[in-house]
């Protein structure tokens, strides 16, 4: 039997406000037996004979681990983008689950608006139009209200396109 | 009865879920203990300390719990060493 874990980890973060003081992504703790794949981890908080029923899947890249230093995945642009511009991230979302249905990957996740702000480990994203791509299928995320601001970890950032919303 | 449960360990708890025969096993932190329910919380904001996740449990629907001290990880490899 897999013994119980404590994790920390970095999840994305939406504002629902006009105006932003704290760009700083807190760290979030997690408790639950571990099950382990390549490239995530599910940590499950309730389950029935054995199988997990509630629970979340974390990406790798989100775990906060004091041994290893956790380097974003893509390169940031050495001159920072200016406020203003318009982007679209390409992102993976931690996946809330349950009910029994197991998540098997990270949820796919693009992110369109301005580019407000970066800090050493996060985009802050301005007016963000969020859609989840899951098997195919398009969502708005969050689906029943609008975001100000989306603060998007770097790590879980796998592609960032500029483009010219009057083009 | 709240006696047996203290604030802020972490339990393993199997317990019916009400109205049903099914029994199911949850894994938290103790976050609320009152005279009928007890509340676990699964995940949290570690700065605030916000409950994001929790499971509320009716005492006696609650058939066995065990405290626990979950690891730590720090690595990849704590995970396979937690077996």
């Amino acid at each position: 039997m897999k013994s119980i874990v404590a994790i920390r980890y970095r999840d994305a973060l939406y504002f629902t406000k006009k105006i932003i003081k704290d760009t700083n992504l807190p760290i979030y703790v997690a408790v639950g037996r571990p099950i382990v794949s390549n490239d995530h981890v599910v940590i499950s908080f309730t389950e029935e004979n054995g199988i997990s029923i509630r629970g979340l899947l974390v990406p790798n890249e989100a775990l906060i681990l004091e041994k290893e230093k956790t380097l974003a995945k893509v390169d940031m642009p050495s001159s920072p983008y200016q406020t203003g511009q318009d982007v679209g991230i390409f992102w993976k979302d931690i996946v809330y689950f349950e009910n029994g249905k197991v998540p098997t990957q990270p949820t796919q996740v693009y992110t369109e608006g301005q580019f407000f702000s970066q800090t050493s480990d996060a985009v802050i994203i301005k007016d963000p139009e969020t859609i989840t791509i899951k098997r195919g299928d398009i969502d708005n995320h969050p689906n029943k209200i609008k975001p100000t601001f989306f603060i998007v970890p770097k790590v879980l950032i796998t592609g960032i396109e500029l483009y010219d919303k009057k083009l | 009865m709240t006696k047996n449960y203290k604030k802020r360990s972490i339990l393993i708890i199997d317990y019916h879920i009400p109205s049903s025969k099914q029994i199911v096993k949850s894994i938290g932190i103790v976050f609320k203990i009152s005279e009928l329910m007890l509340t676990l919380v699964h995940n949290f904001s570690g700065t605030g300390r916000r409950p994001i996740d929790i499971t509320k449990i009716p005492l006696k629907n609650i058939l066995k719990s065990e405290e626990i001290e979950p690891k730590e990880i720090n690595s990849l490899d704590d995970f396979n060493t937690s077996s």
